[in-house]
This record gives structure tokens, sequence and C-alpha cells, in this order.
């Protein structure tokens, strides 16, 4: 009987070691599977589904750099910077010389010391640019376009209302460019709804003052503010121009006689548009200010006499959006890298 | 729509097992089984033969009252007594009611009941909430109200009439008062929406021209009362042969129809513009995520939602049927399709749609969806990967019908979901391990929408109280424990836990226009906020997870004529009732009870008499491409059943006529009968040499059958009979070549079986996906006659369909047949769609085969003319190629008219036949042809012109001076046109 028992009982071992043979692979099946359809969803933008699959792996593996990689960025695209952070720290530790996490943690901190804090004044710039992703990217690896939430630069606590006065600005030929710029501010600021927008036409004038001393005219300000009874006053000063820039270039083309490209030198008439704007954010409340940027921009067109306006705004499509983003959540796309599987 | 029609297909059946030159015909249908057996009674109510078995006993008084109270009802507002006693035959469950004999069509879960003008019968499955049963016997006895007055017993004028849908439809839902909150929701969404066709357009059959019909006698009952109503009943009863509506509408109003249409318009616009004056479209709330097809929305409704909340499972018919997909909770962008393609596993998801029900359900762990599917007379649950979209469990539900509605538990472990258990509807609940299975409502009301507290200890579901849903609540560890949650004369419907558990969101028709909107309950305040106030109707709110601060809803909208999907950010209410003021409302609806309350007589009980009577005949006609007229002429018997019947057949080729009478007994799963016939055809037509005209032969004999369905698409088939024939036998040559034939007298005792297959989908014009065969062998013993020994002959019909886009469809046959018995029989093909560019019939032989591959498409979808309307016109390209031997090599060449030989020896030497001359790569005895030709359906038949061209074969002539024959290459003749009338195969 004993032997019997004995007899069964390896059997009962062996059946179980059988089991966990299945049991593991069934298992990994499983997680490959996750793993394979968070990408799939990474890359179609899903990330919360992205997020939710990749948690999930990695409460089965947790010390896995390639998943906590990919949670990692799900993170970052959900707005969870600091447990992103951490996460990538995590993946590092488990891993620390892997490429894609190094890439990933080095452009995430660049990414929000860009864009993530409040800062009293910054050229408007890209962020410098890391290491090249093709460098590092593999057959295992897949390079996504991630929408990263920005909050407002301003802290909005208690505010509710902005009112934009004029700009500083120089009346030339070209443009009436502070009343544009207005008008312009005030439909996106209406836009973004983060704020109420007053309605005030036409602006308020402001003080005809250098900048600097406009900065330090805190009681105007505060006047301004109460008068209007604005949270947030938005102000500063405009200059756009324009300016011949033809000259003699060189320029390839096609040749129509020989089909062969051709390199000649030949003189071009262009123009460039000179944008720049200093905007200045006011506490209405204290007349203090609480936000400045300067945001240049150059464009150059074909030919002259080009339409002022139409160059108005074509430049200033992109520099409103970072005004509008001191007082409205955002979103920035940027890019990273994750595992395939 | 294929419909499965049993004795259909055993009649074909047995004409290919019987018939020698019906290589041709073949038995095919997918199969409606029997899977119950029901032990027949009747009541004798005053005007009513209820017919019901033994397990409805309980539920007779309650039938018996509703039929009477309505026929009371029905016949005063009509103003008309029946004439005749009402056979009304109940059954206890929609699938027990969808495998009646009475009609041998399928009956889909669409199809609620029905009426039928030949032997006047109400066919009723009574598993339905009280007062929609008293409403779906009005329903049907308005039909048969109909039948009396507009076809007076005339068998006739039943036949001919052509009432539009619209009329025959509107005027039941108007007379049985059955238009619901849910159904004039429709009709609302299309007058606001301005797509309400003119009424002569609606004569086809839709949902639409239901509702449509019943607002037109709303509107009759509006400006000219009840009498108006009947007067225009009576009015198109004048008319009903020629369907003149525009006479009944003059002669009823004094005014024409473009008149009626337009006061018409006026009247809905009147009663419904008010609405969407007042009220916002979903659009307004939301932003719409449904499945779209190029660039268009697609119906897509019953969400659930991943655990993520970014990801939502919905059903959709992004093709041609309904599908379980998964899309984006964003912007509705399809992230899979977990059910593409076509499949035989099972027949269709479940969805209920259109009666407040969620399908679908998501597992907590994300990985699973689940849904029910219909399959044979079953809905067992299909658990899908949602990942993979693989199916990873499909669990059969034994006893329980017509499941529905399935919600898993947050543990991912059991599944609650609504059922039918002996014609009551419960709430039930599957252990996914274990597999038991237990009901947790256990009451007589009809409940539904299951769905699971966060703790799992208790659901919310809607019960049935009177005429509307209520939501209540159910304690799982004492099912016993319920709680009413919602009260009111106002249905509440598909009630959901928001995530923090403090609200239930449900849509309700609380709104003073019966319209349905999305409402949420909140527990602690007792508040009930409403979230929406739209014209169509909002259902089956869940609530995502949260992003950020935002907290949203996914639901579905009517709007625009269909459901789609929708996700709103749940923000302000728009308007919130207090508790004081629900208090106000009355707390509790009523209990349904018919106007009449009848006892039984227990001696007006009997058991079920068989009584035969007619059905309706059928008759067929077609042509071939040689001239040859084809007949076919139907008169079919049953009893009230329809459980037995019996067919005389009477049909012809050309002057050969064929008759049949059969007696078929379906009442049980193996279908069983018997039938005698005398077939008589021929197989050769003519000859160059003048000896032979036709050669012909008779089958005369009997057989008693069965069949035996393995499923709905595969069955089994035997035979055995007597059968005694004669044939013209090919008995040698002549010096010249020419057959030598003599007529045989045999005689056989035969057995046959058969494997039968098909699992073909239709579109009007045919069918488009799927396979259908039919592989048989019948052996005969020679039992007297001349003895040439016995009969063994194998035959194989072989289709495939595949759908290339929408309506374009490749189709391929293959059919053959083989006489390898010592007694040969002569099969012959050629011409219409078997082998075009050559004659009807022109290659006969012991073992043929024939192929054809054929790509279809359309053209024209109709050709409409001041007085009439033709079409559709299609277009089909083919490739046919096809090939007769006769039996130890022998080749008859139908051109020359000999039976092909070297008259070189004495004597002369069979050439044998050859399919390829693999000498000069080409066939020699084999033919094919290719080309192209166009069809339309006209008059129900369908008439074909093809275009064919030949391909090169090696031919035998005779050489310069006839005393041999030599082979050379037969070049096409050319284009070679043809016309028939025949369906394509």
């Amino acid at each position: 009987m004993g032997s019997i028992r004995g007899g069964r009982g390896r059997i009962r071992i062996g059946v179980l070691a059988l089991l966990a043979c299945l049991v593991g692979p069934v298992r990994a099946g499983e997680l490959e599977q996750n793993l394979k359809f968070a990408a799939e969803m990474a890359k179609q933008g899903n990330w919360r589904e992205a997020h939710f699959r990749w948690a999930r792996a990695a409460e089965i593996k947790p010390d896995d750099p390639r998943i906590l990689n990919n949670l990692a960025v799900a993170e970052e695209a959900l707005g969870e910077r600091q447990q992103a952070r951490k996460t990538y720290e995590r993946a590092l530790a488990a891993a620390p010389r892997d490429p894609v996490v190094s890439h990933n943690l080095d452009r995430s901190v660049r990414f929000w010391n860009t864009f993530g804090g409040h800062r009293a004044e910054t050229e408007n710039s890209p962020p410098a640019t890391p290491a090249d992703p093709r460098r590092v990217r593999g057959r295992h690896t897949l390079e996504v376009s991630v929408p990263f939430p920005l909050p407002p630069r301003l802290d909005l606590a208690n505010r509710k209302t902005l009112l934009v006065a004029s700009f500083l600005g120089r009346e030339n030929e070209v443009l009436d460019s502070d009343r544009e710029l207005v008008r312009l501010l005030r439909g996106e600021f209406h836009k973004s709804a983060t704020l109420e927008t007053l309605d005030v036409t036409p602006p308020p004038a402001i003080p005809e003052q250098r900048l600097e001393d406009l900065v330090k005219n805190v009681s105007f300000w505060r006047h301004l503010g109460r008068e209007w009874n604005a949270d947030v006053v938005v102000s500063g000063a405009v200059q756009y121009d324009r300016r011949d820039v033809s000259g003699y270039q060189d320029v390839d083309y096609v040749s129509e006689a020989t089909g062969q490209k051709v390199r000649r030198t030949m003189f071009v008439e262009q123009e460039e548009f000179d944008f720049t704007v200093t905007v200045l954010f006011f506490d209405g409340r204290t007349g203090e200010l609480l936000y400045r940027d300067r945001l240049a921009r150059k464009v150059l067109f074909r030919g002259l006499n080009n339409d002022p306006i139409t160059a108005f705004y074509e430049i200033s499509e992109g520099l409103t959006d970072d005004i509008v983003a001191v007082v409205s959540p955002r979103r920035r796309i940027d890019s990273r890298l994750i595992y395939r599987g | 729509m294929g419909s499965p029609k049993r004795a259909a297909c055993l009649i074909a059946a047995l004409v290919a097992a019987c018939a020698p030159a019906a290589a041709q015909s073949s038995g095919f249908g997918q199969n409606k089984i029997a899977y119950d057996r029901f032990d027949w009674k009747v009541y004798a109510s005053p005007h009513f033969d209820v017919h019901y078995y033994g397990a409805e006993e309980n539920l007779l008084q309650d039938v018996v009252s509703d039929a009477e109270s309505a026929y009371l009802r029905i016949s005063k507002e009509l103003d008309h007594e029946l004439s005749f006693r009402v056979p009304l035959v109940i059954y206890k469950t929609h699938q027990e009611f969808s495998q009646t004999n009475i009609t041998l069509a399928e009956l889909p879960e669409a199809v609620g009941a029905f009426a039928e003008p030949v032997q006047n019968r109400m066919v009723v499955p009574i598993d339905v909430p009280p007062d929609e049963l008293y409403k779906l016997l009005s329903h049907e006895l308005t039909h048969i109200f109909q039948y009396s007055i507009f076809f007076e017993g005339y068998l006739g004028r039943a036949l001919r009439a052509r009432p539009p849908t619209w009329l025959f439809e509107g005027m039941a839902s108007y007379f049985a008062k059955d238009e619901t909150n849910l159904d004039r929701m429709a009709i609302r969404d299309a007058v606001v929406n301005n797509f309400l066709p003119p009424i002569q357009a609606l004569s086809g059959l839709s949902f639409l021209a239901y509702r449509y019909g019943h607002a037109v006698f709303d509107f009759i009952e509006q400006e000219q009362g009840k009498e108006g109503v009947r007067n225009f009943i009576y009015e198109y009863r004048k008319v009903l042969l020629t369907n003149n509506i525009e006479k009944a509408v003059k002669e009823t109003f004094g005014y024409d129809a473009e008149e009626f249409n337009r006061r018409f318009n006026r009247y809905l616009r009147k009663k419904y513009f008010p609405v969407l004056l007042e009220k916002k479209s979903p659009d307004d709330y939301g932003k719409e995520i449904a499945v779209k097809r190029r660039g268009r929305s697609v119906p897509t409704f019953g969400p659930a939602l991943s655990p993520s909340g970014e990801l939502v499972a919905a059903l959709a018919a992004p093709g041609m049927k309904l599908d379980l997909v998964v899309l984006s909770a964003e912007d509705g962008k399809l992230v899979r399709n977990l059910t593409s393609g076509w499949t035989n596993q099972y027949q269709g998801l479940v969805t209920k749609v259109f009666e407040g029900k969620r399908d679908i359900a998501w597992s907590p762990s994300g990985d699973q969806i689940a849904v029910f599917v219909k399959r044979e007379n079953r809905t067992p649950l299909f658990i899908f990967n949602a990942l993979t979209g693989k199916r990873e469990r499909e669990i059969d539900l034994e006893n329980l019908y017509e499941c529905a509605a399935p919600a898993f538990s947050p543990d991912g472990r059991r599944v609650a979901f609504e059922a039918n258990l002996n014609g009551v509807v419960d709430i039930f609940e599957l252990d996914l391990d274990s597999g038991e299975i237990r009901n947790v409502t256990q009451d007589e009301f009809f409940d539904t929408n299951p769905w699971y507290a966060a703790d799992g200890k208790s659901l919310l579901y809607d019960r049935r109280l009177g005429e509307f849903w209520k939501i209540f609540s159910v304690d799982l560890s004492d099912p016993s424990r319920k709680t009413q949650l919602t009260f009111g004369t106002e249905s509440d419907l598909q009630p959901s836990y928001s995530r923090d558990g403090n609200t239930i969101f449900f849509s309700s028709d609380r709104d003073p226009n019966g319209v349905y909107n999305l409402y949420g309950l909140d527990l602690r305040s007792g508040e009930v906020r409403q979230y929406t106030d739209v014209v169509g109707g909002c259902f089956a709110p869940v609530e995502m997870a949260d992003h950020g601060d935002e907290s949203s809803l996914v639901f579905v909208a009517f709007y625009t004529g269909t459901f789609k999907l929708y996700r709103m950010p749940l923000l302000k209410a728009e308007t919130t009732i207090e508790p004081s003021a629900r208090m106000e409302q009355p707390v509790e609806a009523e209990p349904f009870q018919p106007p009449l309350k009848l006892t039984l007589d227990e001696s007006r009980k009997q058991p079920y008499k068989r009584r035969w009577d007619l059905s309706a005949p059928n008759v067929g006609v077609g042509l071939t491409d040689d001239g040859t007229f084809l007949s076919n002429v139907s008169l079919a018997f049953s009893d009230l059943l329809g459980d037995h019947r019996a067919f005389l057949n009477f049909y012809s080729v050309s002057s050969f006529s064929n008759l049949q009478a059969m007696y078929l007994n379906l009442k049980h799963r193996t279908n069983w009968g018997a039938q005698i016939f005398d077939y008589r055809d021929y197989f050769l037509s003519a000859s160059l040499s003048g000896l032979s005209r036709d050669q012909t032969y008779r089958t005369t004999g009997g057989t008693v059958f069965a069949q035996y369905p393995i499923s709905r698409y595969y069955r089994v088939e035997g035979s055995l009979g007597v059968l005694d024939r004669a044939q013209d036998y090919l008995v040698g040559t002549f010096a010249s070549g020419n057959p030598a034939f003599q007529s045989i007298k045999e005689r056989f005792v035969t057995a046959g079986v058969g494997l039968v297959g098909d699992t073909t989908r239709y579109q009007d014009f045919g069918p488009f996906q799927g396979k259908r065969f039919r592989i048989g062998v019948t052996y005969g013993a020679n039992v007297g006659g001349t003895d040439l020994g016995d009969l063994l002959n194998y035959s194989l019909d072989f289709r495939t369909y595949r759908q290339l886009t929408r309506r374009s469809t490749l189709a391929w046959r293959l059919s053959a047949a083989v006489s390898a018995g010592s007694a040969e029989t002569y099969y012959a093909f050629g011409g219409i769609n078997q082998l075009r560019g050559f004659d009807f019939r022109e290659f006969f032989g012991s073992r043929v085969a024939f192929s054809n591959l054929e790509l279809r498409f359309p053209l024209v979808d109709a050709m409409r003319f001041p007085f009439m309307t033709m079409g559709p016109v299609r277009g089909f390209l083919f490739f046919d190629v096809g090939a007769a031997e006769l039996r130890d090599g022998l080749y008859y060449d139908s051109r020359l008219g000999i039976v092909r030989a070297d008259f070189s020896t004495e004597p002369p030497t069979p050439i044998k036949f050859k399919f390829w001359d693999s000498e000069n790569n080409r066939l020699q005895d084999g033919r094919a042809a290719y080309g192209l030709g166009i069809q339309l359906y006209f008059a129900g038949l369908q008439l074909n012109w093809a275009w064919s061209y030949a391909l090169p074969y090696t031919r035998y002539v005779p050489n310069a001076d006839r005393t041999n024959l030599i082979p050379v290459e037969q070049k096409s003749d050319g284009l070679r046109s043809v016309f028939y009338i025949v369906y394509d195969f």
C-alpha cells in the first residue's frame, strides 16, 4: 500500500509539475497578449487603456524594465509626471544600461523642464533635442507620439475673469499690430474658456511708457483690474515689421530640357516678417506681475508686397497657443519609445 | 433570405435521388428542426379554438380571457363578427413558437407572432408580460378580422390581394393599441428629421411601415372619428384586388391621396414639431462615437466599457451583419471587430435593443467580453477575448432559453442575465468556475437588465409591473429581499451604478411626451436628476472611469433613424426632481387585467384531432435556351398544426409530364414520409441521322423516406422504395455508328442515403455567401422485368459562394452523377446555366460532370417606368466546363449523332472518351465555354441573356471519303447568345 501511495504521490507531483509547466506558458501568453494590445492601444492614442494593461502586466512582472518603461510613458501621457519619473527610475534600477529607458527619461526631464513649470520669463523655444531616437530604436521598440497634458502656467485658483488691455505697439504702414493682437488674443482666450474673457471694447488704453516702467506700474494695473472687475489683466508690447530680404541665392531646379537637377544662382525676391511680442499677465487685484514671456518669430515669404494681415495670422498661430497656455491647460506632442511586447 | 423549408428540401432531394436525368436537381435548404414534442389539446372558448399543450395548462385561462376580451373590443370597433371560429395556437416560449410547422419558413426573433389568411390561424408565443400578451393577441386577431373583412373567405382574394404593409400592420397596431414609447420614438424621430416617405412608398416590410401605418389610423380617427376609420377600411375592401388606395382615400375623405399625404404630414408635424422646438439632439450633450463606414455612422449600441473606460464594446453593423466590436470611447475609432467574417458557429448575436435591454458585458479583468448568441434553438453565452478576438468559452445554459442582458460580477467570476425558464423570465446567475446556475429573482414577474453593485452582494434589475418597468435591487445572499427603488407609471430601464456607487443611472420615459431620457437617482439625497432632454431617446447609460476631474457617461441614442453611441460629460442636470416631488407620484403601477376575466369550462377541453385543409398552391415556370418550357404546379394540404402535410406536384419538361404525390410527417426531429411518383423525361433530344428523335425514360414507383437533421445546416437522409422503369437503353451501334436504343423495363427495390449541407446566406438577388452540397447514393436490386443487373447511382452537387463586395459574389458549382451498377442510368446536361454555348441537354452519359464558375455583380438597381418597376439588373462573367461519358469509355458525339469509333476496323473499334487531348494540349471530349451575361428579375422570374464563347477542342469528323473519322481542331463557333429563364445555381 505504501509503495502504491508513494507511487501516486509521485504521479501527483508529476501532474502538478506538468500543470505548472502548462500554467506558466498560459500566464505568459496572457501577459504577452496584454503587452501587445497595450502597445497597439498606445500607438492609437488610447493611453488609459494602455496604462491599464501595462499596470496589470507590472503586477505580474514588477521588475521588468520594459514593462516599467512603457508604464512610465503611459503615466506621463496621463499627466502623472511624478509617478512617471519614479517608474522610469525603477526601470533604470532594474536595467541601468537600457538605452530606451535612458532616452525616455532624458527626454522626459528636458520636456518637463521646458514646459512643465511656471517661469518668470523665458524665450519660447522647443526643448533641447536629446539623442536621436533612431539610434536607440530597435525592432522591439516603437516610437509613439504622445500629446502630453500641460497644466496652465499660472495658478488660477480664485481667478475667474480676464481682461485683455492694449499693447504697446508701434503703429506703422504694415499693420495696426496692437489692435490685431488684442482682437486675436481675446478670441483665443474666449475659446479656451478657462477664464471668462471680459468683453471690453475698445480695449483699455495703457500708459505710453517704456516696457520696464509699465511692468512696475502696479497702481495702474490694480486700478484697471478693479475698474473692470478683472482677476487677470493681459497686456505687453508688440512689434510687427517686414523687410525686403531679396538677394542672390543658389536654387536647385529640374531642367525641362534634360530632366536633370540643376543648381543655379539667381536673384530671389522675398520678404521677412518679424513678429515679436512681450506678454505680461498682471494680478487685477494687486497689480503685481504674475507672468512674463517674450515670443518672437520670423517668417520668409516669397515675392514682395505680401498681404500683411495674412502673414500676421500665419505667424501668430503658434505664438498665441503659447500665450493662451499661460491660463489654459493644453497638450503638447512629444515622442517616446515603448517596447512592442 | 434563405428560408429553411423542410418539405421543399425533401421533395427536391427525392427527385434528385430517383429521377435519372435530374443530375441538375438538388435538394438543399437549411433545416427547421422540431426540437421539442408537444402533446396538443384544444380548448373551445366562445370564439376561439385554443390549441395548447400540457405545460401551458396553467396559463390557459389568461390566454382565453385575453383573446375573448380582444375579440369583444375589436369586433365592436370594427362592427364586424367573424363567421368562423379562430384557431389560436399558443406556444409557451418563443423558441418553441419558432419550431411551429404552421409555416415552414424560419421565424427569427423579430417575429413576435403571426396570423395566416388561408386557415385563419393565429400563432402566438405567450412568454411576454401580461399586458403585452393582450396586445399581441389583439394585433393578430385584427389580422384575422382583416382576412374576414377583406378576403371574405375566398382563397382567390387572399392570394391575389397585395395590401401594403403600412395598411395591414398599421391597422393591426392601431386596433391592438400596442404602440409603446419605444415605437413612438421611431416615428417622432422620422418626423422631426424629415425623412418620412410618402404613404405609397411604404409597401415593404419594415419597422417604420408599422409605425407609419399606426400613425395614419390615428390621423384618420382624429379627422373623422372611429366611423371614419371603419369607412376607410370598407372602402379599401372595394379596391382590394387593384390595391387602389387613392380611390379608397378619395371615397372616404373626399380628397385625393396627395392631399391626404399633405394633411397627414401636417398632422404629424403639428404633433411632434413642438417637441423638437423644446428639446435637443444627443449631439448637444456629447460626442458621437458610433462606428463609421465611408464616413457615415452605422447602427451602434449595447455599450459595455473596458475597465480603463477608454474602450467600449458595442454591437454594430460595419458590414452586412451585426458584429461585436471594440471602439475607442474617445472618438469611436474601430479598434477590433471580434466577430468579423461569416461563421456557422452561431446564427447571430442576441440583441434586444428595441426592448430596452442591455446586450453585452465586459469583464472587470478587462480581458473578456460576454454576449449571448443564437444557435439552433438555444442562446449560449459566448465569451470573447477582448484582446485577440478569439472565442474563449461557450456556455450552453440548460433549460434556459432566450437568454439576454449579461452582466459580470465585480470579481469577474459570475455572470447575471435574463432567461426564460418554462415561460417565466427571471434573473439568473452563472458561476463561471463551477458552471452552476441559480435563479436570483424567482418570482412571477418578468425581470431583466441585471447590474451588480460594486461589492457584488446585490444587483439592480428591471421588473415589469403592470405596463411599466421599475428598478429593483435584490440581495444576492437572500434573494427574497428585494427593494423597489423607483415608482410611478413610467418605465425605468437599464439601471447602472455610478463608479462611486452613490447614483443609479437609468433611462426613463417619465417625460410628458414619453421620451426616453437619461436620469440619475442619487441614493444619498433621493434626488432624481435628468441629464438629457432629447427628441429621440437615450438609453443604456454607463459611467466611464474618471479622467482627471471629468466624469462622463457613455450611452445609446436613437437619432436620425438609428441607434448610435455617444459620450457626454456629466455636467449640470437639465432638471432635478426633489424627493418630496417624487412622493407625489403614484406609488405603484397597477397590475394588468384584461377587460374580461373568464373561467375555464373543463368539458370544453378536447384532445387535438387532425383535420386536413388546403394550404397555398404554388406555380412556377421556366424556359431553357432551346425554347423548352418548364413548369411546376404544386398543391399542398396540411393539418391545422402543419405537422402532417400532403403534396400533389405536377411538373413538366417540354411535353413530358411528371406527377408526384407525397405525405410528410414533420412532427418530430426525424421527419419521414412516403411518396408515389410517375416521372417521364428524355435524355437525348435530336440526332442528325434522323434515327432517333427522343430517347426517353419513365420511372414509376413509391418510396418511404426519412431525414434526420444533425444541426441547422446538415442532415442525413435515407429512403426505401420500389421502382418500375422503362428506359431507352443504348444496346449497340449500327454500322454507321448511330446508336441503337431499346426500351427495357426493369423493376428495383431501392435504398438510398444522402448527406446534405447548406450554410448559404442570401440577399435579394440570391445566394452570396456560404456553401451547400448533397452527396447521395442509391442502390436498387433488380426484382423484375429485364434483368440487366442492379442499380448503383452516385451523385454529388457542391456549390460555394464567396462574397467579394457588398453585392458581388463569386459562385462555383460542381455537379456530378455516376451510374456504377450493372443497370445503367443515363444523365443529360447542357445549355441553360449548366454548359452555356451548347444546346440544352446536348450531352448524355452514365457518368457526367459539369462545373461552373461565376462572378456575379450588380448593374442597375431598378428600372422605373410610369406603369411598373423592373429590376434589379445584374451581370455575370462565367466559365463552364463539363463532360459526359458512356459505359466502357464510349463517347456519344451529339453533333454527329454517332457513338464515336474507328471505322477502319471490323467491327469498328470505339474511340474511347478522353477529356483532354494531351498531344494537342486542348480539350477533347470535355467542353468549356466562357462569357458574360445579364439577368433581370421580372414578375418573380429570373430572365437571363448570356453571350458565350466555347473553347476549342479536338473533334473527330468524317474524312474526305467519309469512311472513317479523323481528329481535327474544332474552333469556336464564335460568340453565341442564349436566353433562358432559370434561377442561379
